[in-house]
């Protein structure tokens, strides 16, 4: 899922300059897991900013609402029309649908987006994927190098890996270091016997900002007219 | 006004006793199953509603009905406490008390704490 | 037919001696050119580091340049953290073109070790993916894009490898891979801890890599114990034994036990099957290069 951190406070009430009505949106999807903006968190936002208004005289009128999935459309139609600020506790993804979904509102960060990972125990959230379009976990027992190596070797591990740690950090596993253990306990070393090629990154967000089109889900012209869109 | 959330457990049957010797009167009880239930959005809410400060009062550590109930109350109150200094309030109106529920003179301890930090710094002010 | 005086000299059985430089930080060539005349003549060819430590100094390929002007042999090195494969192909032309032949392919310190770890990294190709291209403009004539290249470049390709990083079972098969993958002579880290060093060898040597590579053993004339416990605890990937540490702590001249002890390990590699030379990391002490090539007998 992704995983995002709340901006401090400090921070989002400096973007809120000039605001009069303030919407804190919550998601229960990837901010609510990782504990950044569900609605526990946009309840206690929408609280803090509330109270500092009162306490400054700010003037603002403050709400809070959380839909289930921010990035989804049809779950932001409550929002449709408001012309206030948003403070979006949804990753960037959301943020952004929302204010294509409400032009006339300013939607500002609530939150900061990190990456794309899974929780490692009870509040820690670690790196797993960075999306790159063409993936070969089959090769590499199931360990991303191009995510969990810091150099994204393919070919790896670098000069760099002592003691199964990475030189970017001793809280950091080699991710190479890894995958050699993990081949050997499946008797597959075969896999890291071959050269790796230079790897074609247009997958990847190198190749431009992405656009996926799943066909067989595009509607037809009986749909299309159906839904009144023809 | 001093809002109290007081567990079942510990923290109301201490409170209750320190309230019968009286001189009580800022004090407002609530009491919830575990401190650790208590959210973040309503100890805020309390400070829009007219309180001056807020105690979490719950289990001595270790000793938790819930057994790391008053650990994550502990945790939540210093969060707590720090939003409210970034949204403009003096420091220390939110503080965690841990205790046994005979003891009703650390709960009157810490009421008076709360009282002090809230008069003291409305001097300065 | 040698593509460098560096191929020439290792093709021929010659123990071989590289030596590394450092680029200054900022436009000293002056500076870079004294230290190339004292140096001259010491080693068979000259490593000029590649941003070392993501620190910024002046880039390889100018220094190597300013080497060659001076009269000596520069082993480029090219890291993968800050170059994309078309600036790398593109560098490599240009450094060809420019007289250079020699060029190490190493994947490069992450940046934030140095003075910018703000930056963005690169890293579109790890170390053996950068020979594989190299190679292919060598010996195909095509760019990675298969494009011809009229006047392909000449190059004499080498590769790193640690023997002291783990895991150390699993060095030796990298290292086969990156002779697989074009690595025709590789300079390994530091040896301090020979016995490991031993060990690697002889699996090395097993595996018959010694006929297909020039290895160059690493060595280090270490200052004082306070320099060893730095390389012990602060460089990535560098294994000290305690008793080299003790020796120089416990030496009444420092210095001059550091040099021994790095003459000591020269002669100790010779002893080795399977090494053809030695690369001497003297970090901000190249003026003592002279004196150890001399003491050590393999001035060339």
């Amino acid at each position: 899922m992704i995983i995002a951190e709340r901006k401090p406070l400090a921070e989002v009430l400096s973007m809120l300059e000039g605001a009069r009505s303030i919407a804190v949106l919550g998601c229960r999807s990837c901010t609510a897991i990782c504990l950044a903006g569900g609605e526990k968190e946009a309840k206690e936002t929408c609280e803090a900013i509330s109270l500092h208004s009162e306490l400054k005289g700010r003037g603002w009128e403050v709400m809070t609402l959380t839909v289930e999935r921010a990035c989804e459309k049809e779950f932001l139609e409550p929002l449709v029309g408001f012309s206030g600020t948003v403070v979006s506790m949804a990753c960037g993804v959301g943020a952004q649908v929302v204010q294509e979904m409400c032009p006339d509102a300013r939607v500002v960060p609530g939150v900061n987006t990190s990456n794309m990972g899974a929780p490692e125990g009870m509040g820690v959230f670690t790196e797993k994927c960075t999306g790159c379009g063409d993936c070969v976990l089959h090769l590499t027992a199931g360990i991303c190098p191009i995510t969990r190596c810091a150099k994204s070797l393919l070919n790896g591990p670098c000069g760099g890996s002592q003691n199964g740690r990475c030189e970017v950090s001793p809280d950091t596993p080699c991710a190479w270091d890894q995958i050699v253990r993990a081949l050997e306990m499946q008797g597959r070393t075969d896999l890291l016997e071959t050269n790796v090629p230079p790897k074609d990154w247009r997958p990847s967000r190198s190749g431009g900002p992405r656009r996926i089109v799943n066909q067989e889900a595009r509607p037809g012209e009986a749909e299309n007219e159906w839904r009144g869109k023809a | 006004m001093i809002v109290c959330y007081c567990c079942s457990r510990s923290g109301m049957p201490a409170a209750l006793r320190a309230l019968e010797g009286g001189g009580m009167d800022d004090v407002l009880l609530r009491e919830v199953p575990c401190t650790g239930a208590v959210e973040g959005w309503e100890v805020l809410r309390c400070f829009r509603q007219g309180a001056d400060g807020v105690l979490l009062v719950g289990c001595l550590l270790q000793n938790c009905a819930h057994h790391y109930g008053s650990e994550v109350a502990s945790r939540r109150a210093s969060s707590l406490e720090r939003t409210l200094v970034e949204v403009g309030m003096s420091p220390g109106r939110v503080a965690m008390v841990h205790l046994a529920e005979n003891q009703a003179d650390r709960f009157r301890k810490a009421v008076e704490e709360m009282r002090s930090t809230i008069s003291g710094k409305e001097e300065e002010a | 037919m040698s593509a460098s005086l560096l191929q020439e000299a290792l093709d021929d059985g010659r123990f071989t001696v590289t030596a590394e430089i450092g680029p200054p930080r900022s436009c000293e060539t002056e500076r870079l050119r004294e230290v190339a005349r004292m140096l001259k003549g010491y080693a068979h060819a000259f490593n000029l580091t590649d941003n070392q430590a993501a620190n910024v100094r002046m880039s390889s390929m100018a220094s190597s340049l300013i080497c060659l002007q001076e009269g000596l042999e520069p082993v480029m090195q090219m890291t993968c953290r800050d170059r994309n494969r078309i600036a790398m192909q593109s560098d490599i032309i240009g450094a060809c073109a420019l007289g250079v032949r020699n060029v190490l392919c190493i994947s490069g310190d992450h940046q934030t070790f140095g003075n910018h770890p703000q930056a963005k990294n690169v890293y579109d190709l790890d170390s053996i993916q950068e020979l594989m291209v190299l190679r292919r403009m060598r010996d195909e004539g095509t760019n990675w894009s298969g494009e011809t290249l009229p006047q392909p470049p000449q190059l004499y390709l080498g590769a790193a490898a640690n023997p002291f990083a783990d895991p150390f079972e699993f060095r030796v098969t990298r290292l086969a891979k990156k002779v697989e993958a074009g690595a025709q002579f590789i300079q390994t880290q530091c040896v301090l801890d020979i016995e490991r060093f031993r060990r690697f060898m002889q699996m090395a040597v097993e595996r018959g890599l010694h006929e297909r590579t020039h290895m160059i053993a690493g060595v280090i004339p270490l200052r004082s114990h306070k320099a060893a416990l730095f390389m012990k605890n602060k460089v990535a990937g560098m294994s000290v034994p305690d008793h080299v540490v003790e020796r120089l702590r416990r030496a009444s001249d420092p210095k001059e036990e550091g040099i021994r002890l790095c003459v000591e390990t020269i002669d100790e590699m010779r002893s080795i099957r399977g090494v053809h030379g030695v690369h001497i990391t003297a970090i901000a002490w190249e003026d003592i290069i002279p004196r150890l090539v001399t003491e050590a007998g393999i001035r060339p």
